[in-house]
């Protein structure tokens, strides 16, 4: 890591590297979307950092759980302990 | 009876989610078990007609959190320049080592699940809930009973420690230093 996270970021990109995260997830208005787009055109910097996101953003999808189905192990559990509490299917 | 039908079919649902909370089968069986049984002793509170697997989440983070003793108040700050400018050195240090494509290369899947287990709450759960569960912000905010703003600025301080974690695994693993790759994928 630089000595101080400033050095690493060019300051007119503190901004959008900000925002770069609520642009992904469509969190912005439609005119804040356009201008951290603009610099996005723009900003080699950025675009490049916004590609890091999309990468995380991916991986984390790849690794979202299936269906599971609970055991039912769980399932009996649960309603033992339902019943103990007086609650009858 | 109500319960029975509206919120015993979410098992599989919360069974997942507390799996993703605890990282852990038996952890994950004790946290289901008391998340239906506050539940059902609940129920008199749950709005007919609402998001029955968002209560139950709710619920279930609830007590995961009061399991693993960390339902400490937290101060909360939005998202700073500071966070910023560290989520750009994050960028800057993938530059410099050659990562910057280790994301989409290298199969995450174990490293992540193991970033999952040292980020600190409340940025983990954040993560877990959007990232992983893919709930929106707005969902998030109310399982975690937070402000949407609170939301994203976890969000983004916990994806730029996720990363961070990440990272150090790509270059663990060697990512960074296979002959040419580095130039190669410059001059591609």
């Amino acid at each position: 890591m630089p000595e101080t996270i400033y050095e690493a970021v060019p300051a007119a990109c503190v901004e959008v590297i900000r925002q770069v995260w609520d642009h992904l997830d469509d969190q912005l208005c439609s005119d804040d979307a356009e201008v951290v787009q603009l610099h996005l055109d723009e900003c080699a910097h950025c675009r490049g950092l916004e590609r890091l996101q999309i990468g995380y953003r991916d991986a984390m999808r790849a690794v979202r759980p299936r269906p599971v189905i609970a055991p039912w192990h769980i399932r009996a559990r649960v309603l033992d302990a339902l019943a103990d509490v007086g609650f009858s299917p | 009876m109500a319960f029975e039908r509206e919120a015993l079919p979410w098992i599989d649902d919360v069974y997942r989610f507390a799996l993703s909370l605890t990282r852990d089968e038996t952890d994950a069986d004790d946290v289901v078990q008391d998340t239906y049984l506050r539940a059902y002793r609940s129920w008199h509170t749950y709005l007919p007609g609402s998001d029955c697997r968002r209560w139950l989440f709710t619920i279930c983070r609830n007590v995961f959190l009061r399991s693993r003793e960390r339902a400490r108040p937290t101060v909360e700050l939005e998202a700073t320049d500071a966070d910023a400018a560290a989520a750009g050195a994050v960028y800057a240090t993938a530059v410099r080592e050659g990562l910057e494509d280790a994301f989409s290369r290298l199969d995450l899947g174990p490293a992540i699940n193991d970033a999952l287990t040292r980020i600190p709450e409340p940025f983990r759960s954040t993560v877990i809930i959007v990232d992983v569960e893919d709930q929106s912000y707005e969902s998030a905010a109310e399982i975690l009973g937070v402000p949407i703003g609170t939301v994203r600025s976890r969000l983004f301080r916990g994806r730029r420690l996720m990363q961070e974690q990440l990272l150090d695994y790509a270059k663990d693993a060697g990512f960074n230093v296979r002959p040419g790759l580095v130039e190669q994928r410059r001059n591609a």
